[in-house]
Order: C-alpha cells, then structure tokens, then sequence
C-alpha cells in the first residue's frame, strides 16, 4: 500500500476516524488499533514477511528484557550478542548473501580459481533494513543501559511497527518515540491541521516533482552510451530532485500521518539541497540514519576524539557502511566512500564550519559566497549521485567519462521545459519556507481563509493534474 | 475536532466536485477538432455504408496505413476504416465496433504488438475522450471492470482540461492529427502530402508488462462473436519499423505464437509488414504514403489469399 495510492486514502481516513472515535481516548485500545493497523499495512506489501517483521519485533522484546534481567555481565552480553546476530543475520540473508556470493566468486575467478556460489533467489523484505535498524538502536541502548526495556508487548510492537515509519522511516529511538507511544493522547487540532499541511506537501513532492523527474532520469541512466554530457548532467539534477522529492516526500507524509495520530515523529530532512558544504549537507539528509550511524557506530569507533586519522578512518568507515546499509552493490559502496571523501579536506585543515542554522536565517536572500558554497556542494553531491544511480560501476564509468566529454557543451537532449519550470516554483517554495520544519509549514498562515484554502487547492488541482497514470514506488523502499 | 474534520472536508470534496464538474462540461472547441473526434464519422460510416464491406479495426496503424480506395477497387467491397488511436484500447475496439459487424462483413483486426502487453489494450485518457467527448458518456459504465480500472485515473486529467484556457482559444490543431484528416471511407490522408521532419526513434521494447492473457481470450470470444453473426474474421500484423522490430523480436515472435495456437484465422506474418525508416511518418506504426502503398498491397495480397480459400466473393 503506497502512500500515494488510492488504497491509503482509503485506508487513513479509516483508522484515523476509529483511532479518535472508536477508542474513546482509550490508550490501551489506541495503541492495539495502531498495531493491527499497521500489521495490516505491512501485510498489503507481503504477508509472508510479516512473520519475519513479528519475529524480530518478538526477538528485540525478549532479548531487551533477558539483557537487563541478566545477572551477570556475560550473560548480557549472550542476550545481546544474540539479538544483533539474528537481526543482522536476517538482513545479512535477504538483503547481502548474493552480494557476497558473486563477489567473492568473482574474486576468486580473478585470480584462476573457479567457484560457483549458490545465489538465493530471495526478495527483499520491504522495510526490513528500517525495522532492523529500530530494532538494533533498541538493543543497543538497553545494552549500554540508557533506557531500560519496555515490558508492555503492544507498545514495544508499535514502537517498531507504527506504520508511517514501517517502510521507509524515520528510523525512530526509543528514547524518542517510546514515551509518546506510552502517554495519553488527546485530539490537537493545530497539530492535526499541520500534520495534514506536512501530507500535503510530501504529496506534491512525490508525485509533482520525484514522479516527473523519474521518467527522464530512467531514460538517461538506461542508456549511458546513448546521450551527451549535457544531458548526464541534466539526467543526474532531475535525479538528485527526484530522489529528494520522493525520499523527504514521503517522510513529510509519514511525519504528517503520525502527526494525525498524535505522535511525533523524527524529523528526516532539513533542506539539505541548500547546504554550505558537504558536512553540513548530511547533516541534512536522511537525518535519522546520518543521526544512527553517528551514535552507534562513528562514537562507539572512537568519533572525533582520536587525533585527525582517527577521524578521517572514521568517518570514511561510516559512509562507507551508510552507503553499504542503501543496497548491496559497489555502487552504492562506492558513492558512500565518495561522501566520506568529500568529508577529508575539512578534516585535514580542521575548518569544518559546523553550520547549524540554514543558510540566510533571517535574510531574505544569500550572499553569493554562500550562493557559490551551495553550487559547489551540490555538484559534489550529484556526481556521486552518478555512481550510486547507475546500474553497476561499469555504467557509472560510462557515464562520468561522457558527463566530462565534449558533448557537455551540447544541448541537453529531451529536456522537458514544463519540469524544468515545476523544479524552479519548488525550489522557490523551500527557499521561502527553509526555516520551517517543511517548506508551506507557515504560508499563508496569515492570509483569509479563502485564499489558503485556494494554496492548498492549488497544490492538491496539481498533483492530480501531474500524477503518472500508474502509481509509482517510492525510491528508498528498494533499500 | 469537528472543526478539523469540517475544514477536512472542503478540502476533501471540492476537488472531485471541480471533476464532476469537468466531466459534465460539454467537450472543449479543441477537442472537437481532434482526430479522436471522427469516431461519429467512423460510426456513421459503420451503420451506413452498404453490403459487401469490409471492415478494419485496429489503432492508429490502421488509421495511418491504408489506402482502403486500393481495397475497394480490388476487392470491389465497401471499406470502411475504424482505426483511430491506440489508447482508446482494443477491448473497446471489439466492443464498440461489434454491434455494427453485420452478415456478409469481413473484419480484419490488426492488433498493434502495444496493445498485447500489460493492460494498454484496456484504453487510457484517449478511451474517456472518446466516450466523454464523442459518444455516450454512459457508455463509461458499460466498459469492462479492468477498463474501468485502468481509465479512472485519468478522470482528474481529464476533467482539469476542460478549465485550460488553451482548449478554448487560440487553438492551433495539427491538421494531420485533426478530425478533418480522413478520406471518405475513414483513412487519414492529410499526412500524405506532408514530411516528418524528425528522426523517428524506435521503440527499444515493448513495454507495460505481461503478454495479456485477457486480451487473447477477448480475441478468440469476437472470432466467435463475428463468426455467429455471420461474418468473417481475419488477424492480422500491424506495419512496424524495422529497427523498433529488431529490438523487440522476441516479444513480437511471442504474440505470433501465442496467436497461431488460437483458432482466429491469422493472415500474413509480422516480418512482411515490417517497413523502412523513408516508409514511417512519425512513430514506429504510423506510415507515410510510400509506406501506405507497400502496407495496402501486402494487406490487400493477404486478404485477398484468405477470402479466396474461404470461397468468399
């Protein structure tokens, strides 16, 4: 059941209207309806992975519990070292057996030896890396004895379960969400309003903008022999909107959604395309997984305490693993490294900036340093995005050697100027609102209800208007 | 919380009152000039021209590849061109132009290969225009239930475009895409006269899906219905550039399989219609007049062979 489908409309109204009505303020009962609907969700993608979704919900349960009842400190460590065993074994199957399998193959015959590896013929649990994850930052921190485990079931269930964030994220915290799934929750209207504005625009991102761009960016990366440089470079923009508008679009709706519940979720994007530097940029994209990697694995490793190498070892060791958690191919491996790379120089000459307000607070406009900064910190960003779009590193070869050929001075080829005027109002859009948790957060907040009502029209009239005639998956289910 | 709902509403219900709207609208000046707007000519054409006929119902292969005067002249039947456009589906073809089939008829049905992957044949934002703007807007709820399916989504779109001021002013029609483009017997010939100035790209594959299961079977019930009313049904291949050919052979040798193993009577093989590049108009299937006259006389050959084996005059 995608977000943008005819099934979730369907289906939202449903829950929300029995959550609020059904229950009677009952959290109890909240909490039940929020599980089944969201076993219910999960099991329109593939019931059969539900049971897998189950297992790991009921392995992280126990294991949290056995782990600080443990009375001594090997037998924690048994509980623990079992729970994150199994979980990444599981992702370790579904997710990387292949990957190691060939790899490992083709290695082997590169040196004379020939070896065929069984490969599964295995599809990819959707969600399965996002509950993971969950699961794993539960384990971890009753391990390091920052939380202690949740005893009541339906609650740890819906913690790893809530349905907004089941598929894609945000990968949540337990010390974040847990609280919120264990309070008394009571209808706010402005948090509802605002939940259903966040919907709206995740909406307009997805299908407007990601949606559009799809199309072309497919047309590009299908055929790298086949086009110019102009048009690789072209093809890699659209990419990089269609990945942000399909990846922050569909966390604005999942944070709308639960919003609509009265529950907050993590916040996943913070207007990342108008980064000062590369830092800053992932400080921006995919927050909660930057914010995962981050705390249970760049500071476990030592973070920034350990001198410049160990910093520099660092940080390209999480990239590297970040780019490896997105699939498993080179590509990916590979555009994670790069991002660790851009990372090095600031490092080196120690004048990372540390940007922690957006670009121009306050301003109107930025100055054409900052605008300079920006450009260049996006060119970065979308050449790696050359390597991890292609379909294997020989495409991403072709296709970088001919972004740098001659024809980069030719006419893009197939450029669709109706996308191109839609990326311009939107960027405007997220320029004006960047200060805000979501670009429309606060427009037209204070003009008479019949012209906001005419904004929100105007969206909803366009995304009908431009909505492929198919639903289209969203980007980061494959990972 | 009734605030919240109530202001959800508005916003919930105004957008498909705007369609509802839409759709009730009478069709726009630019949609009246359109080529999807020659189906009452086309359906004029079925009720009333005269025993013997023969009849062609395919997309816009059909409509932009023959020369049915070639056909009148050898056969010495009335033909009678219903090819339109793809999108409009070839389950609404059949059932469309079933009703008009009468005793005597012979039906050639060319299925373009498109139609017999994923569900394009079910119709797309063309098939509403042709009902909406150029037939019953009831005949909407007669369609099939994967037609319907496939064609709600488009209802949006559709009903949008009847508030584009550019459907009401300044309409600049492509006369070869206009519905004055036809011959008397429902051939589009505007394009004869006039060269395509762009490369036409070639299909890489056949794309949509599946080979439609469905749609096969749909074909063997019109045989049946065809044959019950007294007519004859002839399959056959749609004009395809060579390279778009090339590329999805495979896909192609399968639909000629998958029909062989039928009991429809096919004529011709899908590598006699497969034309050169200076014989395409604008697309893979759609013909300039170098490639209508080659289209014609292979058609006409084949035709011609099957009716004489039937022993029909």
């Amino acid at each position: 059941m995608l977000f943008n489908s005819v099934d979730f409309l369907i289906f939202l109204p449903i829950v929300f209207l029995l959550y609020w009505f059904g229950t009677k303020g009952n959290l109890k009962l909240q909490n039940i309806l929020l599980l089944v609907s969201s076993y219910f969700f999960y099991a329109c993608w593939d019931y059969r992975f539900l049971f897998l979704l189950i297992f790991s919900t009921l392995l992280d349960y126990f294991t949290g519990i056995k782990m600080h009842e443990a009375k001594t400190q090997g037998m924690k460590k048994f509980w623990f070292w079992l729970s994150i065993s199994v979980n990444l074994g599981f992702l370790g199957v579904f997710k990387y057996y292949n990957f190691f399998a060939e790899s490992l193959a083709e290695s082997l015959q590169a040196v004379g030896f020939h070896a065929n590896f069984w490969t599964l013929q295995v599809i990819l649990p959707v969600g399965i890396s996002f509950y993971t994850f969950h699961g794993l930052s539960y384990v971890i921190d009753i391990y390091k004895d920052r939380i202690k485990p949740e005893r009541n079931f339906v609650d740890y269930s819906v913690f790893v379960s809530f349905f907004p964030l089941l598929v894609a994220g945000p990968i949540e915290r337990a010390t974040h969400l847990l609280p919120q799934i264990q309070a008394k929750r009571q209808f706010n209207y402005q948090q509802s309003v605002d939940g259903l504005r966040q919907i709206l625009w995740g909406l307009f991102k997805k299908v407007v903008i990601a949606d559009n761009c799809a199309s072309y960016v497919d047309m590009v990366f299908s055929n790298p022999h086949g086009f110019a440089g102009s048009t690789h470079w072209l093809g890699v923009t659209f990419f990089a909107f269609q990945v942000y508008g399909d990846f922050s679009g569909y966390s604005d709706i999942a944070l709308g959604t639960a919003r609509l519940f009265g529950i907050d979720l993590l916040r996943n994007f913070a207007y990342p395309y108008f980064s000062r530097d590369t830092g800053e940029f992932w400080r921006r994209w995919h927050i909660s997984l930057s914010s995962w990697f981050r705390d249970y694995l760049y500071i476990p490793l030592g973070g920034s305490s350990g001198g410049t190498w160990m910093r520099i070892r660092n940080t390209l060791i999480i990239f590297t693993v970040s780019g490896f958690w997105h699939g498993a191919a080179w590509t990916y491996v590979i555009w994670g490294f790069m991002n660790g790379l851009y990372i090095v120089p600031s490092i080196l000459m120690n004048n990372s900036k540390g940007h922690k307000e957006i670009v121009a607070y306050g301003k109107k406009l930025p100055t054409i340093k900052e605008v300079f900064h920006i450009f260049v910190t996006f060119g970065l960003i979308i050449f790696s995005f050359m390597v991890f779009r292609s379909k294997d590193m020989t495409d991403a070869f072709i296709y970088i050697s001919d972004s740098f050929s001659t024809s980069f001075f030719t006419k893009p080829e197939g450029i669709q100027n109706y996308l191109v005027w839609l990326l311009v109002i939107f960027m405007v859009v997220e320029w004006i609102g960047r200060e805000n948790k979501y670009a429309i957060e606060k427009i037209g907040l204070k003009w008479t209800r019949v012209w906001r009502l005419t904004f929100y029209l105007i969206i909803v009239f366009a995304i009908f208007w431009f909505k492929p005639m198919h639903d289209v998956q969203f980007f980061y289910f494959q990972f | 919380m009734k605030t919240f709902l109530r202001k959800t509403l508005y916003l919930i219900i105004i957008p498909p009152l705007v369609f509802l709207i839409g759709m009730l609208l009478p069709p726009t000046p630019l949609a009246k000039e359109y080529l999807l707007a020659s189906r009452p000519f086309k359906d004029s054409l079925l009720l009333h021209v005269k025993q013997p006929r023969i009849i062609f119902i395919a997309g816009s292969s059909m409509n932009f590849g023959l020369d049915s005067q070639v056909i009148k002249d050898s056969l010495h039947r009335n033909p009678i061109n219903t090819g339109t456009h793809g999108g409009t589906g070839l389950f609404f073809m059949m059932d469309h132009n079933l009703p008009y089939v009468q005793k005597g008829d012979v039906v050639v049905l060319v299925a373009e290969y498109h139609q017999m992957y994923g569900n394009f044949a079910e119709g797309g934002e063309e098939l509403l225009r042709v009902i909406f703007d150029n037939s019953e807007p009831s005949l909407f709820f007669k369609l099939r239930k994967s037609q319907l399916l496939k064609t709600y989504p488009y209802i949006p779109k559709y009903a949008m475009s009847k508030f584009l001021p550019a459907q009401y002013f300044k309409i600049k029609m492509n006369p070869v895409y206009s519905k004055n483009a036809y011959n008397q017997y429902g051939d589009a010939v505007t394009h004869w006269k006039t060269a395509y100035d762009k490369k036409v790209e070639p299909f890489k594959i056949i794309e949509g899906g599946d080979f439609n299961e469905d749609l096969l079977k749909a074909l063997v019930e019109f045989n049946q219905k065809v044959l019950a009313k007294g007519a004859k049904l002839y399959v056959s291949f749609p004009p395809y550039q060579q390279t778009s050919f090339d590329n999805c052979k495979e896909q192609i040798a399968y639909i000629d399989g998958r029909l062989q193993k039928t009991n429809l009577e096919i004529i011709g093989t899908p590598e006699r219609y497969v034309v050169a590049d200076d014989m395409l108009y604008d697309t893979p299937y759609h013909l300039n007049k170098k490639g209508v006259d080659q289209r014609t006389r292979l058609l006409l050959e084949d035709v011609k062979a099957a009716m004489k084996k039937d022993g029909i005059k």
